[in-house]
């Protein structure tokens, strides 16, 4: 039996190669994921390949299902959700906030526990920054993702620019610093298929 | 509908495809590490970067998961 790749999910009917979901169409690839890096760009350029036909809601890398029905079966638990995902995919892209890396002290532990504190620091800093972003309506949404010194917004497209100009101007505020800004990204860290697993077909 | 989005395909800098790796792995299949990420002996930068470790196994929404 043929494992499977979930690469994500669009409206509509399904093109060649893609699955059927009712009124939902998810693109799979065959096979295991390929682990590390060069997986991960793989996936990614899947990801960008499907949404240049209209919005998409992309499924996380390293996934894989022994068979296209446990796929299929897991996706049906979840077809509630693909709608507003969806309309989110269409209005709004995610882009990375990154704190300037602190530098590197000399190896000991008593640096590396500063280090952490340090962390800890930027990241409540990162959370508090995401909140008030979402409360004063330049973001849509935020979240950290697994890295501490970087947020996730969801920024809608036609106010780009404009709310690039806002968070710019209160990083700097906040950190003293300008922010790396890297986007804008699939809604990796806002789509609804995460977490997906054959646990909810069981 | 709005226009859609560039989005980002250019993944050579090394701290973009630390954006990437930061958003695109699921929870449970990556662990902390750290990396230094130098050329020619001079550091560029420090991040935090999730390594996917583990056997393929693990990575599998398949039966053992199912079954726990």
């Amino acid at each position: 039996m043929t494992k499977v790749r979930l690469i994500g999910v669009a409206a509509g009917e399904a093109p060649p190669g893609w699955i059927a979901l009712g009124e939902f169409a998810a693109l799979i690839e065959p096979g295991a994921p390929g682990l590390g890096v060069d997986g991960a760009r793989r996936h990614h350029a899947s990801v960008l390949a499907a949404s240049r036909r209209g919005p998409f809601l992309p499924a996380p890398f390293g996934r894989a299902w022994p068979s296209t029905a446990a796929l299929v079966a897991a996706l049906d638990a979840r077809t509630d959700a693909f709608a507003a995902g969806l309309a989110l995919a269409a209005d709004c892209a995610e882009w990375s906030v990154r704190a300037p890396e602190l530098p590197m002290e000399a190896s000991s532990g008593r640096a590396w526990l500063r280090g952490q504190a340090r962390r800890r620091t930027t990241q409540t800093a990162l959370d508090t920054l995401g909140a008030e972003m979402k409360r004063e309506g330049v973001a849509v949404d935020w979240r950290r993702p697994h890295d501490g010194s970087s947020l996730a917004l969801l920024i809608h497209v036609e106010r780009m620019a404009s709310a690039m100009d806002a968070l710019r101007q209160r990083f700097e505020a906040d950190f003293a610093a300008l922010p790396r800004l890297a986007g804008p990204w699939p809604l990796y860290s806002f789509t609804c298929l995460r977490g997906v697993s054959a646990r909810e077909a069981a | 509908m709005p226009a859609r989005p560039d989005y980002i395909d250019d993944l050579d800098e090394p701290e973009t495809l630390v954006d990437l790796l930061d958003r695109v792995l699921d929870i449970g299949v990556s662990i902390s590490g750290d990396l230094r990420i130098s050329v020619a002996n001079v550091e560029l930068l420090y991040v935090g970067l999730r390594l996917v470790l583990g056997d393929s196994e693990r990575l599998l929404g398949g039966p053992r998961e199912a079954e726990t």
